[in-house]
């Protein structure tokens, strides 16, 4: 008889969805999100409700369903579950991004998290009180991570990485219920408090030089101009929003999904999930960061600031602000307080694949594979770290949050529809269903999702592959690096396959011949 | 922003702020995560 892999479930069922939801809630919904509406103005709007709809909740749908139809065999982690769902060998190795993704994309988010923390105590402290200009910031920020020609080293940056770090390995190597379940319970209602707060301190600002609130929102809600719907470019980014903010296609819904038992709701926990998300980001994420910008600087000084990347508007130009407006210290940090929370619900899911992957198919201990996993993670981090001056961190990003996260998107939907069949994949998905989705679903989940996920990775190959393959725009100096940063993926990826073709070469009765382990909750 | 605009903003968060209430209605009337029921002869029904 195969060995059953008995673990503890999810505790409540609002523990459970908050802990989805805080899955895919993250720094993007307040930093990344905006960035890339407003250059668009409301126009944006339309591609990324349309790939909510088309992509988003199918695909998280579809994730919930191979999560917890993998979890009845003992399956934590994609490579098993999508074995489970196309009986070929390659399936299996098509299932390692669902490992490899999370995991390389936690080696780098866990140190963008830690800056969260540590703004949080600067901000708290008022050490960069004073500084009260955008150029001032920046320096600060560049003194905190260690940006220069050498090794990018601040004590004060590793300090608080080492905290973030510690922290999410505790709540990782805890059991679902006590580990994961237990902080997300707490941190997403504080989130969405402080979300909340925060906002309603944006929209109150009285006006500054003339500048209003309304101009702020304006720069994500005025259509200004429809024809730019025509473009791939708005496409391109809002469908890939889209798969950041909902975190499909990283396999860490699937990981989460496989502790439910078989006749556990999956329709209306993953739409509460996904509502929550858009909550956060579309109401939330809009309401703070631009139009606050907008009020102290103006809208062109603010679009300048989204060019200068993903974490200007939140690292250089709020701190800025909050030391201009009225009990702006406390403000600041819960503006920080929120990011890093934003982070942490994130982050703590994403060495979760791995985990279970060395837990069910490696048969190690949950103490083994944590300190495993907390040993490798920690070496690989160095790099990143130490690095960040020479695109280390922005190489893994393009590969494993860009790109690799649409192509296992992509790869996820074909598997489930076409192989694994749509009907059977819509009876999986009702089973104990608390919310019937409309039949429209079956026909956009059959053939719209998959297709529309198949385009999005041609767009980005035409767009971006062959540039960043090349590395046409890297500076030389930092071409060995990049290089280091693509060798740390295939050191992951080859563990990986290594580890799928041992375990299914020394466990064969355990994958082969055990048949869906009974209801235990896992 | 424009009347259109502050329309078509409150029209979306209108939309989001319903679906989200909706389906936090329907969860907290069943929170718990029900007990594990036995499968008969390996069929499961549907809802």
């Amino acid at each position: 008889m195969p060995q059953a892999v008995s673990r503890t479930g999810w505790a409540t069922r609002f523990g459970l969805i908050m802990a989805m939801a805080g899955n895919a809630v993250g720094l993007g919904n307040f930093l990344r999100f905006p960035g890339k509406a407003a250059p668009y103005g409301g126009a944006f709007m339309v591609p990324y409700f349309t790939a909510v709809i088309l992509l988003g909740i199918p695909l998280m749908w579809m994730e919930w369903t191979i999560g917890r139809h993998g979890g009845r065999f003992g399956h934590g982690s994609t490579p098993g579950m999508f074995h489970r769902m196309w009986q070929k060998p390659v399936s299996k190795y098509i299932g390692i991004f669902g490992v490899l993704l999370p995991a390389m994309v936690g080696i780098y988010y866990i140190y963008i998290e830690s800056w969260s923390l540590g703004y949080a105590w600067q901000t708290l402290t008022g050490e960069y009180w004073g500084k009260t200009s955008q150029a001032a910031m920046g320096e600060v920020f560049a003194e905190y991570v260690g940006l220069g020609d050498g090794v990018a080293f601040s004590l004060q940056a590793y300090f608080f990485f080492l905290i973030t770090f510690a922290l999410n390995i505790l709540i990782m190597s805890l059991s679902i219920s006590k580990g994961i379940e237990f902080v997300a319970k707490y941190a997403m209602p504080a989130l969405l408090f402080l979300g909340v707060v925060l906002a309603v301190r944006v929209l109150t600002l009285p006006p500054v030089e003339g500048r209003t609130v309304g101009d702020g929102l304006a720069q994500i809600w005025r259509v200004t101009d429809w024809s730019v719907l025509k473009s791939s470019d708005v496409w391109i980014a809002a469908t890939g929003q889209v798969f950041f903010t909902l975190s499909v296609g990283l396999g860490m819904v699937h990981s989460y999904a496989s502790y439910l038992n078989y006749k556990h709701d999956i329709t209306l926990s993953g739409l509460t999930s996904c509502t929550t998300n858009e909550f956060v980001e579309v109401i939330l994420g809009s309401t703070v960061a631009i139009p606050a910008a907008v009020i102290f600087f103006g809208a062109v000084d603010t679009r300048a600031i989204l060019d200068q990347g993903t974490f200007a508007i939140g690292f250089h130009a709020l701190p800025v602000i909050f030391q201009q407006m009225p009990a702006g210290q406390m403000f600041g940090v819960m503006w920080f307080v929120l990011l890093f929370l934003a982070g942490l619900t994130s982050s703590m899911a994403m060495f979760t694949p791995l985990l279970l992957f060395l837990e069910d198919e490696l048969g190690l201990t949950r103490k083994r594979a944590a300190a495993g996993i907390a040993i490798c993670v920690f070496f690989l981090m160095q790099p990143v770290i130490l690095f960040y001056n020479r695109g280390v961190l922005d190489e893994i990003d393009y590969w494993m949050g860009d790109f690799g996260l649409v192509l296992f998107g992509a790869l996820e939907a074909v598997v489930f529809s076409w192989i694994f069949g749509m009907k059977k994949g819509w009876r999986e998905m009702h089973v104990g269903a608390d919310l019937r989705v409309p039949r429209v679903f079956y026909y956009v989940m059959k053939y719209v999702t998959p297709v529309f996920a198949l385009t999005l990775v041609v767009w980005s190959v035409q767009d971006s592959l062959w540039g960043k393959l090349t590395m046409e725009n890297a500076k030389p100096e930092n071409v060995p690096f990049l290089w280091m940063a693509r060798a740390m993926i295939l050191a992951v990826a080859g563990f990986l396959i290594w580890g799928v073709w041992y375990a299914w070469r020394t466990h064969p009765k355990f994958f082969e011949e055990a048949g869906p382990q009974s209801e235990a909750p896992r | 922003m424009t009347l259109f605009s502050w329309i078509y903003m409150l029209a979306v968060w209108a939309v989001i702020l319903t679906l989200n209430v909706f389906c936090f209605y329907k969860v907290f009337q069943k929170p718990k995560i029900e007990p594990i029921e036995e499968e008969q002869d390996g069929e499961v029904s549907f809802k």
